[in-house]
């Protein structure tokens, strides 16, 4: 039996192959259509001249300083919606209006407001972020089971201890289900932003090689925005695993 | 000593419909005694464990603990619910000892109720009976006078219960708490308590109050001697 990942290289491969062959059979001569050949070219000279890192340093920057923001604030309101019925259906109907803008309308306001630069980008990744964190923690403390609930009022333990031990630890494996998929958007909002409202950056760096037709040089970029997004969701999913031992492997959310 | 005076409680329903559950219920439990409710399911016997856990508001009637009002809960009065109620992210010395005043004798509970040895395994890794008997640890912890134990037994298989009614009945005289069960077993009843409070329906109310002749300790022999069954009989026909 193949293992499932020598699978997914093996597919990889090939495609990469046929790509490269169809390139010499077809005889591509159109300069924009680069082939997988000399794409490895372009990722092997911005690494070894070093150019792209400064880009995925401001990149990785941002988004992680844009995400903590963004649950941080996410995961205290969706902890106390949770646990407050009457701020739970205040809030509620006011995200499902903001919850279906996408992240992108933001852009024009955020460059408006914050300028040219890490702020409109840390806006632009707050509001990716911050709606599905704050979905997915509100769900898990809106359903804690009555007799935590009840027992924490027996216990007279206090609302502090109430949210640090029972409510957010109770939510805990909804939270990580909304920062799984929070990572992904926050990845996904900070490329858009920085496509259009940033110096520098991944987004900055696919943009400012169209402008100069180096479409190799686009999709060598693009390949490291896909591999650091993978990159930080597997991050999650092993601070995940750390945090939530306490879960049967059959009993996961997701 | 807990007393009930006259209890009453309806809910209101969606259509803003007065639910009578509970009727004038009126009786008295000592200190250190083990009284059982029994009824059928639904019967309200729930609603009576929360009225004196003093999880529900607005009811009618009067219930005190040494001669106090019962307004809101309290460490005093510890629920042991039928579903698994541990904290699911704390190993078993957490939880036991999340709600201990004094955290010494944590360690002191946990060997009564015979999980010496599984003091950091998690609730994950362990059985229902071994669950309720954390349940029942992290009570004694709190350092609760009365315990109310609603359906504890409820999902555990037969020589599980067996084995936690005997385990049960030495922590009570050991400790000398005071313990409610709430149940719907009569045979369970009969074995473990001093007496037996016996609802009917719909508004429930009491039907009897049964005074249980057996001394302890009790062995599950007790079972099928005659006067034990004469007893489920009377039960069951009144």
């Amino acid at each position: 039996m193949i293992s499932q990942k020598t699978r997914v290289i093996l597919l990889v491969c090939s495609i990469i192959l046929i790509w490269q062959f169809s390139y010499f059979i077809f005889q591509v001569s159109n300069p924009l259509i680069p082939s997988p050949f000399q794409i490895f070219l372009a990722l092997k000279e911005v690494i070894l001249s070093g150019e792209i890192f400064p880009h995925i340093f401001y990149s990785l920057k941002r988004v992680l300083v844009g995400f903590f923001i963004a649950s941080f604030f996410a995961i205290s309101l969706g902890l106390f919606c949770g646990y407050s019925k009457k701020v739970g259906t205040l809030l509620e109907p006011l995200v499902e209006i903001l919850r279906p803008i996408p992240p992108i309308a933001w852009i024009p306001l955020a460059i408006l407001i914050f300028g040219l630069g890490d702020k409109s980008s840390y806006f632009i990744i707050f509001i990716g972020a911050f709606f599905p964190i704050f979905t997915n923690t509100f769900f898990g403390a809106r359903s804690i089971p009555k007799v935590y609930i009840n027992l924490a009022r027996t216990g007279n333990i206090g609302i502090y201890s109430y949210f640090k031990n029972i409510l957010l630890k109770f939510s805990l494996p909804y939270i990580f289900t909304g920062l799984k998929i929070g990572i992904g958007m926050a990845w996904m909002s900070l490329i858009a932003a920085e496509l259009i409202g940033a110096q520098s950056g991944l987004g900055y760096f696919i943009q400012i090689n169209r402008l100069l037709l180096k479409t190799d040089m686009i999709i060598a970029g693009m390949i490291i925005i896909g591999l650091l997004g993978l990159l930080l969701n597997q991050v999650i999913k092993i601070i995940e695993k750390k945090c939530l031992f306490w879960r049967l492997e059959n009993d996961r959310v997701d | 000593m807990i007393e009930l005076i006259n209890v009453s409680y309806s809910y209101e329903d969606s259509t803003n419909k007065q639910f009578e559950v509970l009727k004038d219920i009126s009786f008295k439990i000592e200190d250190g005694e083990l009284i059982s409710i029994i009824g059928p399911s639904g019967c309200g016997k729930t609603t009576l464990a929360n009225l004196m856990a003093g999880y529900l508001k607005n009811k009618k009637g009067k219930i005190c603990e040494n001669g106090k009002d019962v307004v809101a809960p309290g460490k005093d009065r510890f629920v042991i619910n039928q579903e698994n109620d541990l904290f699911d992210w704390m190993d078993v010395e957490e939880n036991v000892s999340f709600f201990a005043d004094n955290k010494k004798k944590v360690s002191e509970y946990i060997k009564m109720v015979g999980l010496e040895n599984c003091k950091r395994k998690y609730p994950y890794e362990l059985s229902g009976g071994m669950k309720k008997r954390v349940s029942i640890a992290r009570a004694l912890a709190a350092n609760a006078e009365v315990l109310i134990m609603d359906e504890p037994f409820n999902s555990l298989d037969y020589s599980i219960k067996e084995n936690l009614y005997d385990d049960l009945a030495k922590i009570w005289k050991k400790t000398n708490k005071t313990i409610i069960l709430i149940s719907h077993d009569i045979e369970e009843a009969i074995y473990l308590s001093d007496r037996i409070i016996i609802l009917k329906n719909r508004p429930a109310s009491i039907k009897k109050i049964f005074n249980v002749p057996f001394s302890y300790p009790r062995t599950s022999s007790l079972k099928d001697s005659v006067r034990f069954m004469n007893i489920e009989k009377q039960i069951k026909r009144s």
